[in-house]
């Protein structure tokens, strides 16, 4: 208590559980640990996949090469990835079943120039190319910006006045061929063989090459097939404009490249049929496989990133209260909003920026292009996602002739480790709460425990040190118990000692009685001789003190006996205030130097007690105020009811008492008598057995100084019976 | 022929002052120190009065025992108790035991031989009769005071010499309070209030005891006790 500040057992016990909130910390730290390890198991697995999918590859070179990729190196502005559709495109000229990705999209405009135009030229046209492939037809769809489009006339061969597309390409058996589209009017057309020779001369038309021609706001649309078959390593499209048909030699033309020979063409990639076939079987669900050749160009693809049941990996499950109840339900309800807030859920609605990519870009590419399997970690270009791919090269002998890419997102292994997370922090509350519970109960049961042997210990002695009640130690096997124990033995040590300090005072009467009997005897036998006068003196002194200890003697055993008396009293009813009126005429006889004032009502103040004991009590109350009071003044004894007690007052004019004595002086043996030669001794024992007869009676003693500083006044508080009549003892006074 | 007297008392200074001051009041006294050597002695010859501590040496309770023996070799033994023990308790059981008095040791020797002679002069007396005039009535009460007897209606009650004589004050001059103090001198002992009170109650007690309408014995509250006439005239 006189530390500046205390901390109770309970709030220590709860601090130092604190500790326990280091679990969550390992918990984080081995889902952590758990995510690096399953990142790492993907990527091993990442790897596997790809150079599973480049084992099946190795060696092929064919598989590379049938692509015709230009022996030069590959050149992308020239080049054309004829890339696979996913639907059925119908052959009308709109863009409208055309996948609307934008790297499939080529812009060719005035940058795109094949032939150097002259001063009579047309304006340069730009145009949108669309290509692609389905079963085995290779369709293309050409958006020309030309405001001013010039049909060919009928009849006429020469396509040189007139508007047209040409398109070159070397066949598979390595023919260079060229052909245009120059129709007379929108419409449904057919492309024309080029003559090797003159180049605007249509040779025949090529009905493997069908399309429609159709106006634009912009200018005009093809859209065309032609079987995939005529077409070799080499592809190109272009544009030629003519404004006026009447002008010759004004046509400028722009391309996917030159048209003019075959060395000029770009290189047409068409995805190898044979690679798809290899990896079709191998394209999962949320792994995306590509290859590439050695200039990073995509060969073939397959799978996707995203799942096709998304709801698989959705933690956030729609909730159907009425099946939850419990802990599910309070999972469901408060948990998983929390979760869900705290916690990045994976999502597969995000930005893919390879989708339709034609050629892959990234270190590990250009790793494994080199040789050395790789991985890397990407973010998609909304960061709603984790990307993760490796690329393990593909051999042909000391070759690496193309590399394997495996793509997947982390969202699987997100959603694992944030179930993880939820179940660990679920386990980890629920552990909390029952663990904070426990240890709560426990603390407080601890504490109540400590608390209430305080209490006991505290109440076992009263105020002046006497034992009061001895605890009764409890059987608990703990420290408290031992405790408890202990102090329950203590006291009943300090008990017994207490008791042997009481019954000191009637074992010292005991005792000295004895060797005073042997000196009065002895004197007793002296005083019956003859004895010189001189020694009769002595006699006489020896007697008088002889006497003093007597009543020493006497008084001390008072109390002890008066102890006794109270546990043997039979206890009545009877009238205080008679008692009182009783005791004080006596008083006026006893006490000749003091008046006497007394107040006592008229009606009878019902007691239950013993008389003999209240009047030793007043008694002793009225010889202290007697012995305190100044001589002739007045001593007031009075008795008044105080709602339900007797107020028994007596007041004395003296000399007050000193402050720092008053609560002591009800005790045994203290006195603030001022000592005198030849008084008669006082042991301090008068208040003492004021005190004990007030408590027997169930009442309260108290001494203090009078407001008016005139003396003291001492009080006692007798709880009244005022139930029953009052049963008088002895009746004295009624018939004196 | 001179009284023989028995002092049992352990303790020897005691025991030889005793002797000493009973001898020259011309008494012959035999002195015991323990038990069995003063109930070895005794049991041949008894004493006219045996005076008994109640502590013998080794022996707490020792003074109980001759006396319950001495009882039982003679019931007219007058036996007296002088002890340093002044509880209730043991006065109580002092008198239950058959003794006739029980004083403490504080008491002088002038008050001692006292007693002793009113002792033998009560067994003297219960042998001759009485003369009128040592015969105090108040109404129903009678007191012998030759054989120190008290009687209530003819009927006998048995009171102790020292419950004798403060009756006897009280009763001497009826209506008049007797103190405690007074009381104490009457019954030559010096006792503390409460055993004055427990005295008086004893008396009443035992007057109760053969008239349960007893109620003579007035407590008149801080003054003491007084004989109460209004019996008288019934």
């Amino acid at each position: 208590m006189n530390f500046p500040f205390s901390i109770s057992i309970r709030t220590k016990l709860l601090l130092i559980s604190s500790v326990l909130l280091a679990i969550p910390w390992l918990g984080y730290q081995y889902v952590g640990e758990m995510e690096k390890f399953l990142r790492a198991g993907q990527e091993s697995t990442l790897v596997g996949t790809a150079r599973a999918v480049a084992t099946a590859l190795h060696n092929r070179p064919k598989l590379f090469d049938g692509q015709a990729v230009g022996k030069g190196g590959a050149n992308n502005a020239r080049d054309l990835y004829i890339r696979s559709l996913a639907n059925t495109i119908t052959v009308d000229g709109l863009a409208l079943d055309w996948p609307n990705v934008a790297d499939d999209i080529r812009v060719y405009g005035p940058e795109s120039v094949v032939q150097e135009p002259n001063p009579n030229s047309a304006p340069l046209v730009s145009f949108k190319l669309r290509v692609g492939q389905q079963d085995d037809a290779l369709f293309a769809l050409i958006e020309v910006t030309d405001p001013h489009v010039v049909y060919r006339l009928p009849r006429s061969n020469s396509v040189a006045n007139s508007d047209y597309v040409e398109i070159a390409l070397v066949s598979p058996s390595g023919e260079f061929n060229r052909y245009t589209i120059s129709p007379t009017a929108p419409g449904w057309f057919t492309a024309n063989l080029m003559s090797t020779g003159q180049t605007d001369m249509m040779m025949r038309p090529d009905s493997r090459i069908k399309g429609k021609w159709i106006d634009t706001p912009q200018g005009y649309s093809i859209e065309l097939k032609m079987p995939l078959s005529m077409v070799g390593a080499k592809l190109a499209f272009a544009v030629a404009n003519v404004d006026d048909p009447d002008i010759d030699g004004n046509v400028s033309v722009v391309g996917t490249s030159g048209v003019g020979t075959p060395e000029e063409l770009g290189a047409a990639l068409v995805p190898a049929a044979d690679i798809d076939q290899i990896i079709s079987g191998l394209g999962r669900t949320t792994s995306r496989i590509w290859i590439i050749d050695r200039h990073q160009r995509v060969l073939a693809h397959a799978g996707s990133l995203r799942p096709e049941n998304t709801q698989l990996l959705n933690p956030v499950l729609p909730l159907n209260t009425q099946q939850h109840w419990g802990w599910a339900a309070i999972k469901d309800r408060y948990l998983r909003p929390v979760y869900t807030f705290i916690l990045n859920q994976p999502t597969d609605n995000f930005q893919d920026d390879l989708k339709a990519a034609s050629q892959l870009q990234g270190t590990e590419i250009d790793r494994a292009l080199s040789g050395i399997p790789a991985t890397r970690r990407r973010s998609t270009p909304d960061s709603r996602a984790v990307i993760l791919s490796a690329a393990y090269p593909v051999w042909s002998k000391d070759h690496v002739i193309g590399a394997v890419v495996v793509e997947e997102t982390t969202n699987a292994i997100v959603t694992i480790k944030n179930q993880a997370f939820e179940r660990l922090f679920t386990v980890i509350l629920g552990v909390f709460l029952f663990g904070s519970l426990a240890l709560f109960l426990f603390a407080s049961r601890v504490s109540s425990r400590i608390r209430r042997l305080r209490n006991e210990a505290e109440q076992s002695i009263d105020s002046s040190g006497r034992v009061r009640g001895i605890i009764a130690g409890t059987h608990a096997g703990d420290e408290i118990g031992d405790l408890s124990r202990s102090f329950s033995s203590v006291l009943e040590r300090l008990s017994q000692y207490n008791s042997y300090l009481e019954s000191m005072a009637s074992r010292l009467s005991h005792e000295i009685r004895t060797p005073v009997a042997v000196v009065r005897s002895s004197l007793d036998n002296l005083a019956m001789e003859a004895l010189p006068d001189e020694a009769k003196v002595y006699m006489g002194r020896a007697q008088e003190g002889l006497a003093r200890l007597n009543a020493i003697l006497t008084r001390m055993s008072e109390a002890t006996r008066l102890e006794q008396v109270l546990q043997q009293s039979e206890q009545e009813q009877f009238d205080l205030a008679k008692v009182v009126t009783g005791c004080a005429e006596g008083y006026k006889a006893a006490y000749p130097r003091h008046t006497f004032v007394v107040r006592v009502p008229a009606w009878p103040m019902v007691v239950h007690g013993v008389p003999d004991l209240i009047a030793q009590m007043l008694d002793k109350l009225v010889s202290n105020a007697a012995d305190f009071s100044t001589e002739g003044t007045n001593i007031e004894i009075w008795l008044a009811e105080d709602r339900n007690w007797a107020a028994l007052r007596v007041l004395n004019e003296g000399p007050a008492l000193p402050t720092e004595m008053a609560g002591q002086l009800f005790e045994s043996m203290i006195s603030i008598r001022p000592r005198k030669e030849s008084q008669a001794p006082h042991l301090g024992l008068g208040l003492y057995i004021v005190r004990l007869i007030s408590e027997f009676h169930h009442g309260q003693a108290s001494i203090a100084n009078r407001h008016d500083k005139q003396g003291v006044v001492a009080q006692i508080m007798l709880p009244l019976d005022s139930q029953l009549p009052p049963v008088v003892t002895g009746a004295a006074e009624n018939k004196a | 022929m001179s009284k023989r007297v028995a002092i049992v008392e352990d303790e020897p200074a005691i025991r030889e002052n005793y002797a000493d001051a009973l001898r020259k009041y011309g008494y012959e006294v035999s002195a015991y120190a323990s038990r069995q050597e003063a109930f070895d002695a005794l049991k041949v010859r008894l004493p006219d009065l045996a005076i008994i501590d109640i502590g013998l040496g080794d022996e707490m309770d020792g003074g109980f025992t001759l006396c319950r023996d001495l009882r039982s070799l003679s019931a007219t033994l007058p036996i007296m108790f002088l002890t340093a023990r002044d509880s209730d308790f043991d006065t109580v059981s002092g008198l239950r035991m058959g003794a006739d008095d029980y004083l403490t040791k504080d008491i002088s020797l002038p008050h001692l031989l006292a007693r002793i002679a009113a002792l033998f002069r009560r067994t003297e007396a219960m042998r001759v009769t009485t003369d009128a005039e040592d015969i105090l009535e108040r109404g129903h009460l009678t007191l012998d005071l030759k054989r120190m007897v008290a009687t209530w209606s003819g009927m006998p009650v048995a009171l102790t010499l020292t419950e004798f004589w403060m009756l006897h004050a009280l009763a001497k001059f009826p209506g008049h309070v007797k103190d405690r103090d007074q009381l104490m001198s009457e019954a030559k002992v010096v006792v503390d209030d409460s055993t004055i009170t427990s005295h008086i109650k004893r008396i009443r007690r035992k007057f109760i005891a053969v008239d349960p309408s007893f109620n003579c014995i007035d407590t008149v509250y801080g003054m003491g006790y007084r004989w109460n006439m209004s019996d008288v005239s019934t």
